[in-house]
């Protein structure tokens, strides 16, 4: 009765204010290098008035590893941990053109903590038909080792800047074109791993990981979305990245919708391709004269050649009016994600599935 | 300046006809919009962050570094 009462009230509540949405949503992530992740997502959003959203959430990453990374650094048995994320915005709109978003995102885990601020402003003009957009982002984050005090930690910071712009082409197309910089400041390489040091043919030794303190990101993007028919539609990209550690990255992607009338049901099909160039001081075997050690070393994967394919099929369907629910809508999707690595020597590639699931609800 | 040269390479991009209100209607479609499935697009752009080298102008937010 009392849970009747509260309901009531809230459902009331958010009458008064105007639309509301909850979305619940989970992934799950499993790799054959004995990888797994599960993370459920809850996010409300409630519309305050015509020109006034406010939306919050809570994620978290449940990851039990045993990946070669992890055996080879200093936990021999893999490791569990949860990472919790929250996240509340602001989305204002003071013109039927304009909008600005603000955002705040703390997360924490047992070795890793990081409070971001976002700004989004949007702003639509020639009849709405050029949308540019400019994203800005800080995140001060912390790293260190799980059970280390927090004092003994390291800083972590990172600036970013996003220009953007959507275009509507004709009645069926819209393209956008994308330029992100990012300048990551501190201490960038893992608290855990150590790097092999061959001095000699018999003698090697391991010394912890060492990054350059400064990475400044550019990456570049060009999309392009066409509707077939009022039921089919295409979708293709490419990504062109480069890093002043000199990886070099290319991602192209495409994919396929199908929509029934008043998109009751959606179904789609999409695939990504990847590749990037290894960083400018990883090797995959370091040699060096006895006693010498390379400034920067890394037995990142990560920084390392390679590329990777990911595949996917999705459903949606929209089961209309549910319970106190104006609308609800459920999603479901799986991929596959082929990844290889041909400079990491302990790990020739990787193969992942991942399944999500979410339901929406607009009341 | 800058908007000036914007406009002109949009209309070689697409033409200066107007798409007026009534004829979006394809283009309000979900299938449409980049931001229809935030949930999804933030679970696969954390995912493939934490596995690949680069990162960027995808529209990802939000810090942790999550598992590698």
């Amino acid at each position: 009765m009392r849970l009747q009462v509260t309901l009531a009230l809230l459902l009331g509540a958010s009458t008064a204010f105007g639309d509301s949405r909850a979305t619940a949503f989970v992934s799950a992530y499993s790799d054959d290098d004995n990888l797994t992740v599960v993370s459920p997502e809850l996010s409300l959003r409630q519309e305050l008035s015509d020109r006034v959203d406010v939306d919050a959430a809570y994620e978290a990453d449940i990851i039990s590893a045993a990946s070669v990374d992890v055996m080879t650094a200093a936990s021999p048995h893999g490791y569990s941990e949860v990472r919790h994320g929250l996240s509340a915005g602001a989305t204002w709109k003071p013109e039927r053109e304009i909008t600005f978003a603000l955002r705040y995102m703390p997360s924490w885990e047992t070795d890793y903590s990081s409070h971001a601020l976002s700004l989004r402003t949007a702003y639509e003009w020639l009849e709405r038909r050029l949308e540019e957009r400019l994203d800005a982002r800080v995140s001060f984050d912390r790293v260190g080792r799980a059970g280390e005090p927090e004092s003994q930690w390291h800083d972590l910071h990172l600036v970013s800047l996003g220009p953007s712009l959507s275009y509507v082409l004709d009645r069926w197309t819209v393209a956008n074109l994308s330029y992100e910089v990012q300048a990551q400041s501190g201490f960038q390489q893992s608290a855990y791993r150590f790097v092999p040091i061959r001095w000699s043919g018999t003698t090697t030794v391991s010394v912890p990981e060492e990054h350059p303190r400064w990475r400044v990101r550019h990456a570049f993007a060009l999309g392009v979305r066409r509707a077939l028919s009022r039921h089919w539609f295409l979708s293709g990209g490419y990504r062109l990245y480069r890093d002043s550690w000199g990886v070099t990255s290319h991602t192209a992607d495409a994919g396929i919708q199908h929509a029934t009338e008043r998109e009751r049901v959606i179904v789609g099909f999409d695939a990504r391709g990847y590749y990037q160039g290894e960083a400018d001081f990883y090797e995959e075997r370091y040699a060096r004269a006895p006693g010498t050690f390379p400034t920067f070393r890394s037995r990142d994967k990560m920084l390392s050649e390679s590329w990777s394919v990911l595949a996917g099929l999705r459903g949606e369907i929209g089961l209309g009016p549910l319970g106190f629910a104006e609308d609800v809508r459920v999603a479901v999707r799986s991929d596959v994600y082929d990844q290889h690595f041909l400079t990491f020597e302990p790990l020739e590639g990787r193969r992942a599935f991942i399944f999500q699931l979410g339901a929406s609800a607009e009341y | 300046m800058m908007r000036a040269a914007l406009l002109l390479v949009l209309a070689l991009l697409g033409g200066c006809a107007p798409v007026h209100a009534w004829q979006r209607g394809t283009l309000a479609s979900r299938c449409m919009s980049p931001d229809s499935r935030p949930s999804e697009s933030r679970a696969r752009t954390h995912m493939l962050g934490a596995r690949e080298g680069s990162s960027g102008a995808s529209g990802e937010v939000g810090g942790g570094c999550g598992c590698k």
